[in-house]
């Protein structure tokens, strides 16, 4: 057992009593993050509030928190700005949340190299503001940047975004990670490397998409770019989904490389609508953004994009509704979440060319329980699209908004039969963690034992779920298929006993 | 589930996204540092209370309390959700359930009831900003309403609105002695008994004045009498206008002309309960703009966009609200202007405490004041 008094002194001395706390309304807060999801669904998942949360402001008083929690044997959650959906930044054992959110200075800028560097808790959207006053602009960043930090981007594996089919993946704007390890060392990835786990020097890919589980990234430094003058935005109209992302996909083989593209059809835009009279009609509607040195160069990129799409019929909506398509990008996903009240979604990550056979997948799915889906692309690097099928469902409706989770789990599982990836796995994504792009799960899984032993830096996360895969998929299969009311009833059972337990690995 | 939608917040807290967009700008989640204050908190909270039917707590009152009622949230929320709006309503809701509201905000009823203004101060002293020799017409198409604000603190404020309608041979008429608190603590403290009979003592006494249009300087009363008002007595059969408005339309109108130049760089902060409340953004700067020799600067934070001044704090947590009008001063500073102008006494009030505890050099005025000087006007 911990000694929580004890504790609770120790961090206090490291970061002062305002940045500690384990008031009952605080650590509430942080025991979720973006997901809707069953509060019984957290018990399964064995969410748990933590011991307390602290708010380090240094690399040494991270540095000093984890080998303070080596000591105590307590588990250590890092967190950034709460805004991803899977579940990572969630304590899933007792233990401290160490919110990174106060590091959020801007350490170094190097103008003429163009390379910056930051502590992890600083939002995209601050480095965006404060990079735009000296003319630059970072690489890829992601559509929540108004909360999401630098840290949990990275964690989080940075893999699509606004600007990512043209910067690719955050790994490709790493110059520099310094890192808490687990034991409390720390480390530069261009100097040094993991000797316990004998992996060498430039060693910064071990932790982009590590969703923490190797230690605590406390410094970054990160590759920026002139803001280019040439921005050109389009929004094209297409009768179908199809017709869309066949256009993309001749677009990327004719060697087009937007800085962004979205695609979204018509459930969602139908639904945008609902909420946000002036979003166009159509089948479908790409938003497309690319940049270049010049306007000119840009336009040309532009039109060579509107020609092709013409070819599947795609028609140019103007700049107005190009513009405020653009000025959507941070909301994008929620705009009109308010008709559910409650979103659903899953994020897969599929190849260009399986994208059609993917969604068509889906849509039959959907259509067999009755789901509607309002789709959601964007392109990320490397030909990689992000599908996101979202679903509006009332949660205060327990038995649907359970079986929905059920489906759309369901629905994943069948994309990644497909050749989807996922980009990272949290808590709920534990059972498909084989399924994880990047690094493959063994190597994670060898780097896991080697440098965290104890298994206390987020542990049940990534590597190894607390839930047995094969239980998990039964029961989402059997959700899935169920009444409503078996599935509520079902849930509250799971939630209620120890049964669950069984179920654990 | 009926049960649960009567309140009409209830909806708003499924809304929610906790995306976390609000912690980013709210002023209260600076100043405590963790989470549960801002909106995300907030709404994350009183859902889980209600889901578990959890009684609320006094830490949770305390929670729904500390706020600064900005609305900067509400402009980055993707969802739309108008969080002052919620936090209104689930402290009428938190009344309602016989949950006090903090002490600070019963005593101000308390003294609204009793002296017609939330200070204690006695009410016959009301009055006592009115200068000599201003005459005002009996009966007028137009009211001005000054608040308790500036009866009773920033009365220079007050002065300068009725020397520059003197100055000009405005026809206008006040209501004296009678003119009592619009009740906008009562109103955003949840205590809507208090609030509508304060509102229906107010909107009876200014439609027997025979008043089409009242205009207001604070932009506290403004807000309470456009928006709160028609929900607590229904429509009223006057408009309420805050001052900007008017000197605007003066100065457009050619009536208004200043006539001393006065030479130095001013910026502009924009009062929430005009700006992003009834986006009254353009009229204080259009006046500005027109003094003859001023140069004006903009924050880096402005309009929707503006920070809060943390006015509204007062009442209840006058330490962290004196922190807040620090940082916006320091925004203000940091565009080398002399002079901060906005158009709010109790910014005017809480900017000028900023500044005086920052022993910045930066002249805080409200802005009737400025006019009144480029009016040649003495104050």
């Amino acid at each position: 057992m911990i000694n929580h008094s004890e504790l609770r002194s120790a961090l206090i001395k490291i970061v002062g009593e305002a940045n500690y706390t384990d008031n009952e309304l605080d650590l509430l807060c942080y025991s979720s993050d973006v997901a809707a999801l069953p509060p019984e669904i957290f018990k399964v998942y064995g969410i748990k509030k933590p011991v307390c949360v602290v708010k380090p402001n240094t690399t040494e008083q991270v540095a000093a928190i984890v080998r303070l929690a080596d000591k105590y044997g307590v588990t250590i959650t890092p967190r950034g700005g709460g805004s991803s959906g899977l579940g990572g930044a969630v304590p899933v054992k007792d233990g401290v949340v160490v919110d990174l959110t106060s590091m959020k200075q801007v350490l170094e800028l190097n103008e003429s190299k163009k390379i910056i560097t930051v502590q992890p808790g600083i939002s995209w959207k601050e480095l965006i503001d404060f990079l735009d006053k000296k003319g630059l602009q970072p690489g890829t960043y992601p559509s929540s940047a108004y909360s999401a930090t630098i840290g949990g981007f990275i964690a989080t594996g940075g893999y699509f975004g606004v600007g990512a089919p043209k910067y690719g993946s955050i790994n490709n704007q790493i110059v520099n990670l310094e890192v808490v390890l687990p034991n409390g060392d720390i480390i530069n990835t261009t100097e040094n490397g993991i000797p316990a786990a004998n992996i060498p020097m430039d060693c910064s890919w071990v932790f982009t998409g590590s969703e923490g589980i190797f230690g605590i990234v406390t410094k970054a430094t990160l590759r920026v770019y002139p803001k280019n003058i040439g921005f050109e935005v389009r929004a094209i109209a297409f009768e179908s989904l199809d017709d869309a992302y066949i256009a993309v996909s001749e677009a990327l083989k004719e060697k087009l490389t937007p800085h962004t593209l979205h695609v979204i059809d018509k459930n969602f835009l139908d639904n945008a609508r609902k909420v946000e009279d002036k979003t166009p009609e159509a089948g479908a509607l790409v938003t497309v953004a690319f940049e270049a040195h010049t306007t000119l160069e840009a336009k040309e990129y532009a039109n060579k994009m509107l020609k092709i799409c013409a070819m599947k019929g795609g028609r140019d909506l103007g700049l107005d509704v190009a513009n405020k398509e653009w000025k959507e990008r941070f909301n994008v996903e929620l705009v009109f979440k308010r008709l559910g009240p409650t979103l659903l979604l899953i994020e897969l990550l599929a190849p260009i060319a399986k994208v059609q056979e993917i969604i068509k997948e889906w849509d039959f799915i959907a259509e067999k329980h009755n789901l509607a889906l309002n789709h959601f692309g964007m392109l990320g690097s490397g030909y990689l699209a992000n599908l996101m099928p979202m679903v509006l469902v009332d949660e205060r409706n327990k038995g649907e908004f359970v079986k929905t989770v059920a489906i759309l789990t369901k629905m994943l599982e069948a994309g990644l039969k497909l050749g989807g990836k996922i980009h990272s796995v949290g808590v709920h994504y534990a059972a498909y963690a084989e399924n994880k792009t990047g690094v493959s799960i063994k190597e994670l899984r060898r780097i896991k034992s080697a440098v965290d032993p104890k298994n206390l830096m987020n542990p049940y996360k990534v590597v190894k779920g607390r839930l047995s895969p094969r239980a998990f998929k039964f029961a989402m299969g059997f959700m899935a298929r169920s009444p409503a009311w078996l599935d509520s009833f079902a849930l509250k059972v799971a939630g209620a006993t120890p049964i669950v337990k069984i179920f654990r690995t | 589930m009926a049960r649960l939608q009567e309140k009409p917040y209830e909806n708003e807290l499924y809304v929610c996204a906790r995306c976390g967009y609000c912690r980013e700008v709210c002023p209260v989640k600076k100043l405590n540092g963790f989470d549960k204050v801002c909106p995300r908190g907030k709404i994350l909270l009183l859902k889980h209370f209600m889901e578990k039917k959890m009684p609320i707590t006094k830490d949770m009152i305390w929670n729904w309390y500390y706020c600064c009622t900005c609305g900067y949230c509400a402009e980055t929320c993707p969802v739309n959700i108008d969080f002052p709006t919620v936090v209104k309503d689930v402290r009428v809701d938190l009344v309602k359930r016989g949950l006090n509201p903090l002490e600070p905000f019963k005593i101000a009823s308390t003294n609204i009831l009793t002296e017609s203004n939330p200070f204690g101060k006695p009410k016959s002293e009301r009055t006592e900003w009115i200068p000599q020799g201003v005459k005002f017409s009996k009966r007028s198409d137009t009211l001005y309403w000054a608040g308790c604000t500036s009866a009773y603190w920033t009365t220079e404020t007050a002065r300068a609105v009725v020397s520059i309608l003197r100055h000009i041979n405005f026809d206008y008429n006040m209501l004296g002695g009678d003119e009592g608190c619009c009740g906008m603590i009562p109103v955003w403290g949840g205590g809507t008994e208090v609030s509508r009979q304060i509102a229906e003592r107010n909107v009876r006494l200014i439609e027997d004045s025979g008043a089409k249009v009242l205009f207001t300087t604070c932009p506290g009363c403004y807000s309470t009498f456009k928006e709160d008002y028609p929900k607590l007595v229904g429509k009223l059969g006057f408009e309420a206008r805050h001052t900007s408005e008017l000197f605007s339309e003066l100065i457009k109108s050619g009536r208004l002309k200043f006539t001393h130049k006065l030479n130095s760089t001013v910026t502009y902060h924009d009062p929430c309960h005009i700006g992003r409340f009834h986006g009254i953004f353009e009229e204080p700067r259009e006046i500005v703009s027109a003094i003859p020799g001023v140069k004006f600067i903009e924050m880096d934070y402005n309009r929707r966009a503006a920070n809060c001044c943390g006015g509204p704090m007062r009442t209840a947590f006058a330490e962290d609200s004196l922190t807040v009008a620090q940082w916006r001063v320091d925004e203000a500073l940091s565009t080398k202007a002399e002079i901060l102008t906005t158009f709010c006494p109790q910014c005017t009030i809480n900017l000028r405490q900023g500044a005086a505890t920052r022993e910045a050099t930066i002249e805080v005025l409200d802005l009737p004041i400025l006019m009144a000087r480029a009016l040649g006007i003495e104050t």
